[in-house]
């Protein structure tokens, strides 16, 4: 499949079959993230991923975003120290979210392309799932990802026109 | 230990559903206007799939948890939609509330 194949075919899935995902595949998907753009080349931030069924349904309790069921999340963390201490207030409080959210992308166009359905989540308690997992204070929750061999694919909403989205075109006088 | 909500199936699942309200009215705070209606429409549904699987919910419950499950996620691509399926489990909900008042 062309690069834009998948961009146009990844679906937020919500709904998957109970079968696991393989560990290659899933390492497969973490190396997809690992590969997308960082502000600075900081990649302050790092996975948790989850298989196992009662921890997947104890995030979920406190995730009022995750719908359906999953068999895996990877949870996306930034680092607040380390994007402090190598960029600042604005690695810490903006550049290392916006990493997240390629990697994120990065993450479900490979799962896309693996034949596995993936949804990003923002609707969790951060706090709450940082104390689940008893993860150092520093390490902050920021994405949901859940993850799963689809059930049921949800048809594309519609989307905006190239027209609609691009609000100024600055050219040369003479292009078209 | 008599009176530990957290033990025994029902009780568990009861905290867990808790846990689904209190993180989503924390969530609501800063979340987009539509997510309320739909965090309190899904707990609805949350509730009478706990009622259900105790043997509790009846034919009009079951009834309503399908158009619940069938509907809910129109919040997310049909506004008015949505708006329309709230209104119509409003009136379901309120003549089944007039039901029982007359029985009463």
């Amino acid at each position: 499949m062309q690069v834009f194949d998948i961009i146009k075919k990844r679906r937020s899935v919500r709904f998957y079959t109970d079968e696991a995902i393989e560990e290659d595949k899933l390492k497969k998907l973490v190396e997809a993230a690992i590969w997308a753009p960082s502000a600075g080349n900081i990649h302050a931030w790092n996975i948790v991923i989850i298989q196992r069924k009662g921890d997947i349904e104890l995030v979920k309790a406190i995730s009022p975003g995750m719908l359906g069921n999953s068999t895996a999340l990877m949870i996306l963390c930034a680092d607040k120290r380390k994007a402090y201490a190598k960029g600042g207030e604005v690695g810490r409080d903006v550049l290392s979210k916006m990493d997240i959210a390629i990697a994120a992308q990065n993450l479900c166009l490979e799962a896309t392309e693996l034949g596995l359905g993936s949804c990003i989540i923002r609707s969790f308690n951060r706090e709450a799932v940082r104390g689940l997992l008893d993860l150092p204070e520093n390490i902050i929750p920021e994405l949901v990802v859940t993850l799963g061999y689809p059930r049921s694919i949800p048809h594309p909403p519609p989307r905006r026109t190239v027209e609609d989205a691009v609000i100024r075109w600055i050219k040369e006088e003479n292009e078209q | 230990m008599k009176g530990n909500i957290g033990e025994g199936k029902l009780g568990y699942n009861l905290i867990k559903l808790f846990c689904y309200m209190i993180t989503s009215a924390r969530g609501c705070v800063e979340e987009p206007k539509l997510y309320g209606p739909f965090r309190l429409i899904d707990s609805v549904g949350r509730i009478i799939t706990l009622l259900d699987n105790e043997g509790l919910a009846d034919d009009f419950l079951k009834k309503e948890l399908a158009k619940i499950e069938e509907s809910k996620y129109l919040v997310m691509q049909d506004e008015k939609g949505f708006t329309k399926f709230l209104d119509e489990l409003v009136i379901d909900f309120t003549q089944k509330l007039k039901e029982g008042a007359v029985k009463k």
